[in-house]
């Protein structure tokens, strides 16, 4: 499934052509959770590290906005969440050069996990 | 979990301390304008609109990291090495120095070892590390659905919406 329809789906799935933040933010875990299922689902019939890579990349990036924001002292959220998710962005980085330098797409697993566990909390009310 | 228990978890603390040294909640400011990329190209922000750089900083870390990260999976491919872990050799000092030059790396490829400097099998390692984030995982999802009405993770909303509407290419 192309990314894009990825989220047009989300999109569909709140039924509002505009997310609230909080959605959008799921919205966007979830693609790249899900881009990530698609380099794991293929891989045992035919690696491609092409691919292996635009998923950890977006990943990557969608975890530098988090970054940016949380490490800003002037951030406004609680401060045990914003350590929560800087600590687990620390993983998220660690694990993503492991990945890109030795390619092991079970070890995607994880990440995968981390995007759905925090969209499932941003959905939960 | 309180933020000095954090402290206790190896490897998954580097950047709770910078939150643990916030001050005091400050009043929520509003966000800088950024320029949104037009729908399907690559994600492209106007970095520094992003907390004074701080996304940009980031940005070119990862991408040395990722460059080293394609290098070392090259080398592994052509000379069939097994995994080490750090990724260098611990006995190559002149590779060590050449990775250290390299701005940016160095604290990185630090945070890596373990506390006594000696490699342990990454195996190990990642598995633990693994169930560490796990359980951190469930508690940022009970920390956040926890959050009070529409506050999220990010107030970019431009930024999230251009890294959204991105298409890596898959």
């Amino acid at each position: 499934m192309m990314a894009m329809q990825m989220v047009a789906q989300e999109m569909d799935m709140t039924g509002h052509d505009e997310l609230a933040g909080r959605e959008l933010e799921a919205a966007v875990l979830n693609k790249a959770a899900a881009l990530m299922e698609q380099v794991v689902g293929r891989w045992g019939q035919d690696p491609n590290y092409e691919e292996l890579d635009s998923a950890l990349k977006y990943n990557q990036t969608l975890w530098s906005v988090f970054q940016a924001e949380l490490m800003d002292e002037a951030n406004p959220l609680p401060v045990e969440l914003r350590a929560n998710i800087l600590s687990l962005s620390s993983f998220v980085d660690r694990r993503t050069f492991e990945v890109m330098a030795y390619p092991e797409p079970t070890k995607l697993d994880i990440l995968i996990k981390i995007n759905r566990s925090l969209a499932d909390g941003l959905l939960a009310h | 979990m309180d933020a000095a228990a954090l402290s206790l978890l190896p490897g998954l603390d580097t950047y709770a301390a910078l939150a643990r040294g916030g001050p005091a909640v400050p009043p929520r400011r509003e966000p800088e304008s950024v320029v949104v990329p037009p729908v399907a190209a690559p994600v492209v922000v106007d970095s520094a609109s992003l907390g004074g750089g701080r996304y940009a900083a980031l940005q070119t870390r990862q991408d040395a990291l990722n460059e080293l990260a394609l290098a070392l999976r090259q080398e592994g491919r052509e000379a069939g090495i097994r995994k080490l872990y750090p990724p260098y050799p611990p006995e190559q000092a002149e590779r060590m120095a050449y990775l250290d030059d390299i701005s940016g790396l160095r604290r990185q490829i630090e945070s890596m070892l373990p506390p006594d400097g000696v490699p342990t099998p990454s195996t190990e390692m990642d598995r633990e590390a693994a169930t560490q984030a796990e359980q951190f995982s469930r508690i940022g999802r009970r920390l956040l659905a926890d959050l009070p009405g529409s506050q999220a993770i990010s107030s970019n909303r431009p930024l999230l919406e251009g890294v959204a509407q991105s298409d890596p290419i898959i």
